[in-house]
């Protein structure tokens, strides 16, 4: 963990939505508060229920959130890359954190602590409209999820699941295991592999020993109950 | 791990019990037991066939896959 010099953050944080039109003030005075991690894969950032560490903004590397049963069995909540930020609920409300967040690859990241971030909302309007649009994307992310294992069968999630991985790959798994979708779309590696051969034997896909190739997108998104396009 | 060992079957060897069902059913011989942990022995025989990691009673064994997107043309 190590304060960096605040200044050279300023460009970068612009790029994020939240940042990109608060003022210049209010941008060095989060910069001076953000504290720079590193990462190995397999190493967690921080646990449920653990006190909120703040907004955590990702450079490199990817990221799972995670939730646990009591018995161990993992639900994968979301993937971040590049370009994402995440614990954004936990730092708004100083809550404790809503999910376990473990670096899937080596990352990169600040974070905000979630004072600084607050404090920065209650003077800054931009800020406060982009935290409010940000959240909003969340909400519908949420929402989607959630329809998603209500009303849709397993085939048509896994379908979905591999079409989001190749048309984000910023924040795409790099190595994509049976078990990994399967605690992902909250269902067993079993019913993934029959799945998978199903849409194998359908034409959307293709194995070509380590590969996963998708054959037919179009196909694949029918599959997924997506439009078309 | 380097990016040739990332394609091959991953096993985990805190949850490997050495059973040695993995081996027995591997229909390409790439699989051996080491210190009474399954390893990979020949990666290059490996054909990804996915039939050690529906074997493994321990579920420790699993296969990583890139997925890749065909553009026609």
């Amino acid at each position: 963990m190590a304060i960096t010099n605040h200044l050279s953050l300023l460009p970068f944080l612009r790029q994020f939505p939240y940042f990109s039109f608060v003022s210049e003030d209010q941008l060095i005075k989060l910069a001076g508060q953000a504290i720079h991690h590193n990462f190995l894969p397999g190493e967690i950032i921080f646990l449920e229920s653990d006190e909120s560490s703040g907004l955590w903004i990702l450079k490199k590397g990817r990221v799972k959130a995670f939730k646990l049963s009591p018995e161990g069995q993992e639900y994968i909540l979301r993937f971040f890359g590049p370009g994402d930020t995440f614990n954004d609920l936990a730092a708004l409300d100083n809550a404790p954190n809503l999910a376990n967040a473990m670096a899937i690859t080596q990352v990169e990241a600040w974070v905000i602590p979630s004072d600084a971030f607050v404090a920065a909302l209650q003077e800054d309007h931009e800020l406060c409209l982009a935290v409010i649009h940000g959240l909003t994307g969340r909400m519908r992310n949420l929402v989607d999820r959630l329809e998603d294992l209500a009303l849709r069968p397993v085939i048509a999630r896994l379908a979905k699941f591999l079409v989001e991985q190749v048309e984000n790959p910023a924040s795409a798994h790099p190595a994509i295991t049976r078990a990994l979708i399967a605690s992902h779309l909250a269902t067993t590696p079993e019913t993934i592999s029959r799945s998978l051969r199903t849409l194998e034997k359908a034409g959307a896909i293709r194995f070509d020993r380590h590969r996963i190739m998708i054959t037919d997108l179009g196909l694949l998104r029918h599959q997924a109950q997506l439009d078309p396009n | 791990m380097t990016e040739d060992e990332t394609w091959n079957p991953q096993i985990d060897p805190d949850i490997c019990t050495g059973c040695g069902e993995c081996v027995i059913a591997c229909p390409t011989d790439a699989l051996e037991l080491v210190d009474d942990v399954a390893a990979v022995r020949e990666p290059d025989a490996c054909n990804y066939c996915g039939v050690c990691e529906e074997v493994c009673p321990e579920g420790a064994i699993s296969l990583p896959y890139q997925l890749v997107l065909v553009v026609d043309g």
